[in-house]
């Protein structure tokens, strides 16, 4: 009961005066803002591997970067009741190099080392289970392998963390489909594979008049988006049970201001408020399943009398 | 019988000051404490938290009378001089008669009353022709070193006899001839009117007077006090009557006693008990002075909260507000640091303790007292041939009729009650029955910010019980006494979190609590005491929760919480039974008290059987200078939902902690005492968050949620310097110099996260004339923290699966920076026909310190703000009684 009050009241100090803090959502300092797993899962039994890349925002120049594979974190960082929270994550020295470039495939024969190890698996989940139970693990809910990446972008050296989950399963799970959404009542679509991480309207560029508010709303048919896919979770309960997929919008732009940083439903859209200078501002969109799988895209929009020219 | 009608009306502006700061946020600080009515004792009825009085009828009839058995918690027989006698000074003989039985002793003489004082009323006030009962502290030397009304009169005349009864000079109360403070009942009589037909305003008042005007002023004999009460159960000796020695019980090293004006007097506290306690040697300063105790090093869960030596869950409203007791029924407030007595357990830091006692009447009285924020009532009625009392109170708080012109984003309310019956079966016999409960709830909206969604989430804590708590005390001889009690109460938690697209969380948990407890206290002889006894705890909750559907595995994080949440119910039963016994020998100066505890816990799995030895060592070394120690094992069963089935680890064992301390007490002059502690704590099977998975008994695959392998320890020097409450001044200084650990999994040790090496306390009120000027200074060092600050922000990983840069700190720690604030607090008492009161003004944080209460960072930890503190906020306030 104490906690919980404890809780609340630290819930409630909305009342004081924070300090004046950057958004995240405003692009303006080099940032990872995606890693992307083509696909999501592995199954090496089914001779499947992944491609590994990453979009950076806000970077002139992006170099020299790694790709590593570990099979936990060394630390939730989760905190707990005595204060500590250093909050440190990260494969640690237990390391496996993957290769270099914004783009690497992990290879199958590591996919297959990392799911079969007993070893591994007990540590990362639990020194004291039995093989048969992380047979069973393997088999129906999968084990996460955490794959990290640094880069040098501009004068930063930037770090991110990613899982894809090694399974064998027939049917693995799939990333989200590339990106599409209203500008307005302009509609912007991935530009797919010859132009990955980019997006564009149909004919021409987009524009918006400085000041101007534009709305901003995710593309797909229905009322729930289709692609959601149900996947299996072992519970805090050990219970072995199945979870459909949430769609989560991350919205950024360097030159005027969003609304949200994220949204999902029922509430996915989002607005964005055009600078007040003539300029060519850029928008990115991270689309998240909620189960490893992402999708992203960056388009350009030309405010007042400015132009998007490459 | 003659009906009492008393009004306080308390017109708080500060209250709506702070309201209104936080308007335009979003806030639960209105709930900054009130100042309670109830927490200006000079201008209000006699608070329950002073020492009642009982006196029989008899008593009262005559000056000088000699003391009688009037104890508030216990009921003796009056000695013939007693019932009708007046100027003859208790005796022996009498003592025998009226003692208590576990302080009999023979050897004991009471004080004498040697120096007169006159009682010097202002012009235009009196005392009733009755007189006035006051309280008196007196020490070795005879001084009185506190005064306190049992009822007030007005502000002024209230302060004339306080004035007069702190210039009283008695001969001390001796036992084996040796000086021993007693704290005493006395009475002043109205100074004796000419019969001159209209009432003088004020010719030179004696401090005893005949009962009758006519009769002729005081003799220049001393006559005796007119009663003499209550030395406390713990203490050894008295002299037919009882006399409180404020110091610990003999199985505890260190005991806190804050009564009367010390609980609701103290600068910056509001008039709120619970603040005075964080302003107690080995209290660490809570964020925003929230009452959460951690107390010498350890967790605030570890510091258990007592009603009459039941456990209680909260002893203070939600949102920091009042305690859940009227302060009229509450006598005192005992705070323990560590190291308490056998007869309470299943904790392994410190103890609050209230002791409640119903207020003395002699007629039927019926108070009201409303602010602005909350109404309450007290009716309280004698029951005939002075058998006891009846009394109920009420208090409800209307937060929710405010707030809505301010803020549509939190809600507060709170009720409680309590019932209580007095009876005195027989002249060996007393039977309390206490029934009395809670209903809080507090709900924030919106405020717990973006949820992935960029929506709010509603939450709220709604919080319910009742108990009832009953005991019979029966003192079968003069050397034997005994108390049974028990308990029984249910109660309902209740949390809900309501989140945008997505199912709501909460948990719903209803439980009921029993217990029962056997004390039997025997006097050996007059240095040989035995105290033994048997309790019993059962603590039964019934848990249905919606909790987030996080998947343990595969553990794959998403940028918001999980649409999904899983609902599971389940039971779980804790039983404490403990035996224990205390020897205590008393071979002068020494007193050693050897205890053995000794508990079975059963609760999750398994059952634990805990002995939990204790040894305290005091040294009267001369009159004013006592050394002391102590050491024992304290255990306390884990708190009930980490021992769920679904959501626990049934199997953890119970939190542990070995507790050393060594010490001194000094009287010195002036009324002003020290005492200095230093400590050492040890502390294991502490429970911490455990990721791993195991397989467990019924063969499925989960999280084992807690392990109990955490260590820690604390040590440190507490002083406390102290002036009591009496004219003039009182106050102190408390100071903790102290270090907090813990050792985590892997052999990590790591500073305990509300360690605060320096904690230094000054508060102190001085009255002068109708003013009472007071201030409170707190320093604290900095709780540490993480240092997760890297101005080129690349330390911070981004989590491309939650969508967020994770910190690291990379080993480095910090601390806030040191803490510090002023608080001042202004009365001016007046009077007005049939009203009285004061006006108050209070202001937190004069010099407006920019204090930090924690960091907060940007998205990727290169810059680094403060989460400030309270600012500087003053407080306006008319308090007043109609009588």
């Amino acid at each position: 009961m104490r906690t919980l009050l404890l809780v609340l009241l630290f819930a409630a100090v909305g009342c004081f005066d924070l300090p004046d803090f950057a958004q995240s959502s405003m692009i303006d300092r080099p940032r990872i803002l995606a890693v992307v797993a083509e696909p999501p899962e592995i199954s090496p039994t089914r001779s499947d591997s992944t491609t590994l890349s990453i979009l950076v925002a806000g970077a002139k120049d992006v170099s020299d970067v790694r790709w590593t594979a570990c099979g936990m974190p060394t630390s939730f960082g989760t905190g707990n009741q005595y204060g500590e929270n250093d909050g440190d994550r990260g494969c640690g020295d237990s390391s496996i190099m993957l290769g270099e470039g914004e783009r690497v495939e992990v290879p199958l024969e590591q996919a297959r080392a990392f799911l079969n190890s007993d070893a591994l698996a007990r540590a990362a989940l639990g020194a004291q289970l039995p093989a048969a139970v992380l047979q069973q693990i393997r088999t129906t809910v999968g084990i996460a392998a955490t794959l990290q990446v640094e880069i040098q972008a501009d004068d930063k050296r930037l770090r991110a963390l990613k899982r894809v989950l090694v399974r064998d399963h027939d049917h693995p799970g799939t990333n989200p489909p590339p990106p599409s959404f209203r500008f307005g009542e302009t509609i912007v679509r991935s530009l797919g594979a010859d132009a990955p991480y980019r997006c564009a309207p149909g004919e021409g560029e987009l524009h918006a008049a400085r000041g101007e508010t534009v709305s901003l709303s995710p593309i797909f048919d229905g009322d729930v988006e289709p692609w959601l896919e149900d996947y299996s979770v072992m519970d805090a309960r050990g219970v072995i049970d199945t979870r459909t997929e949430q769609a989560f919008y991350s919205w950024f732009t360097d030159k005027g201001s969003l609304d949200d940083g994220t949204t999902r439903a029922p509430n996915r859209n989002n607005s964005w408020r055009a600078p007040d200078k003539a300029g060519c501002a850029r928008l990115w969109l991270v689309v998240r399943d909620g189960h490893a799988g992402a999708t992203a895209c960056m388009t350009e929009v030309a405010v007042g009398d400015a132009t998007c020219g490459e | 019988m003659r009906w009492l009608f008393r009004a306080r009306v308390v017109l708080n502006v500060g209250a709506w000051l702070t309201l209104c700061l936080c308007a335009s946020k979003l806030s639960a600080q209105p709930a900054r404490p009130q100042p309670d009515a109830g927490s200006s004792p000079r201008q209000l009825p006699p608070s329950a938290a002073e020492e009642p009085v009982r006196e029989p009828p008899a008593a009262r009839g005559g000056y000088g009378a000699p003391p009688t058995a009037a104890g508030a918690d216990e009921s003796e027989p009056q000695s013939p001089a007693a019932r009708g006698g007046r100027g003859a000074p208790p005796t022996a003989a009498d003592g025998q008669a009226l003692q208590s039985p576990p302080q009999a002793a023979p050897t004991v003489e009471p004080p004498v009353l040697e120096g007169d004082a006159e009682l010097d009323l202002p012009a235009g006030t009196s005392v009733p022709d009755a007189g006035v009962d006051v309280i008196l502290s007196i020490d070795e030397a005879g001084a009185v070193t506190e005064a306190t009304l049992k009822q007030s009169i007005d502000p002024e005349a209230d302060a004339a006899v306080l004035d007069a009864a702190s210039r009283l000079k008695f001969r001390p109360a001796l036992r084996g001839g040796v000086p021993i403070p007693v704290r005493i009942g006395f009475r002043f009589r109205a100074p004796p009117v000419a019969p001159a037909p209209a009432p003088a305003p004020g010719p030179p008042a004696a401090a005893e007077q005949p009962s009758q005007p006519a009769v002729a002023p005081p003799p220049a004999a001393a006559p005796a006090p007119s009663t003499v009460t209550l030395v406390p159960a713990e203490a050894p000796t008295s002299y037919g009557a009882r006399g409180r020695v404020e110091r610990p019980p003999p199985g505890a090293v260190s005991r806190i006693k804050l009564r009367g004006a010390e609980l609701t007097q103290v600068p910056g506290t509001f008039g709120e008990p619970l603040r005075v306690v964080a302003t107690l040697p080995g209290v660490a300063r809570t964020p925003f002075g929230l009452g959460f105790f951690v107390v010498r090093g350890a967790s605030f869960q570890n510091t258990g909260f007592f009603v009459d030596d039941y456990n209680v869950p909260l002893l203070y409203h939600l949102g920091a507000g009042p305690a859940i007791i009227s302060s009229r029924l509450v006598d005192s407030l005992d705070f323990y640091p560590g190291g308490y007595p056998v007869s309470l357990g299943r904790y392994t830091a410190g103890v609050i303790a209230l002791n409640t006692k119903p207020p003395e009447v002699d007629s039927f009285t019926l108070e009201f007292e409303v602010d602005a924020l909350r109404a309450s009532g007290l009716v309280i009625m004698p029951l005939p041939d002075n058998r006891g009392t009846v009394a109920v109170a009420l208090r409800r708080s209307y937060y929710e009729l405010i707030l809505p012109f301010i803020t549509d984003q939190v809600s507060l309310s709170y009720t409680d009650y309590q019932l209580r019956l007095d009876l005195r079966v027989s002249q060996t016999v007393r039977f309390s029955l206490f029934f009395f409960g809670s209903r809080d709830s507090l709900e924030t909206r919106q405020a717990l910010g973006g949820t992935g969604g960029g929506e709010g989430a509603n939450t709220g804590a709604h919080y319910a019980f009742d108990q009832v708590i009953t005991a019979v005390d029966w003192d079968p001889s003069t050397r034997l006494k005994l108390r049974w009690s028990g308990t029984v109460g249910p109660s309902l938690v209740r949390f809900q979190n309501d989140r945008v697209g997505a199912e709501s969380l909460g948990t719903d948990t209803p439980a009921l609590r029993l217990g029962e407890r056997l004390i039997a206290r025997w006097l050996i002889s007059e240095q040989l005491e035995t105290r033994v006894g048997a309790d019993l705890d059962v603590f039964m909750t019934d848990v249905n929760a919606e909790a987030p559907s996080i998947a343990q595995l595969p553990g794959i994080p998403s940028p918001g919480p999980p649409e999904k949440s899983i609902k599971f119910s389940d039971q779980t039963l804790q039983l404490g039974a403990a035996g224990f016994v205390e020897q205590i020998w008393r071979p002068s100066p020494l007193e050693l008290t050897l205890g053995m505890r000794v508990e079975y816990m059963n609760y999750g799995s398994t059952g634990h059987w805990v002995p939990d030895p204790r040894a305290v060592v005091r040294v009267q070394l001369t009159p004013r200078l006592t050394l002391k120690g102590g050491t024992g094992l304290f255990s306390q069963p884990v708190l009930p939902f980490q021992v769920l089935r679904q959501a626990g680890n049934p199997r953890l064992r119970p939190n542990r902690s070995f507790q050393n301390s060594l010490g001194a007490e000094l009287k010195l002059p002036f009324d002003t005492e020290i005492e200095s502690t230093v400590f050492y704590n040890a502390m294991w099977q502490l429970t911490r968050g455990d990721d791993q998975l195991y397989v467990d008994e019924t063969g499925r695959v989960r999280p084992a949620f807690y392990a109990d392998d955490a260590r820690g320890r604390s040590y440190g020097l507490e002083l406390w310097v102290r002036r009591r409450v009496s004219k003039g001044l009182f106050g102190w200084i408390s100071y903790t110099l102290s270090r907090s650990e813990r050792s985590l999994e892997g052999g990590r040790t790591v500073v305990f996260g509300f360690d605060q090496t320096h904690i230094l306390n000054i508060a102190a009120s001085y009255q002068l004339g109708s003013y009472r000027f007071g201030a409170r200074f707190l320093l604290a060092t900095g709780r540490p923290v993480a240092d997760l600050l890297d101005p080129t922000g690349q330390s911070a990983q981004f989590d491309a699966d939650q969508d967020d840069l994770d910190p690291s700190a990379r080993g480095r720690r910090t601390r806030l920076p040191t803490f510090h604030q002023l608080d001042v607090r202004i009365d001016r008492d007046f009077s007005w026909g049939p009203f009285s009161g004061s006006v108050y003004v209070d202001v937190i944080n004069v010099y407006n310190a920019q204090n930090s209460e924690a960091y907060q960072y940007e998205y990727d930890f290169s810059k680094r703000g403060k989460l400030p503190g309270l600012p500087f906020l003053p407080t306006l306030g008319i308090r007043g009684v109609v009588r």
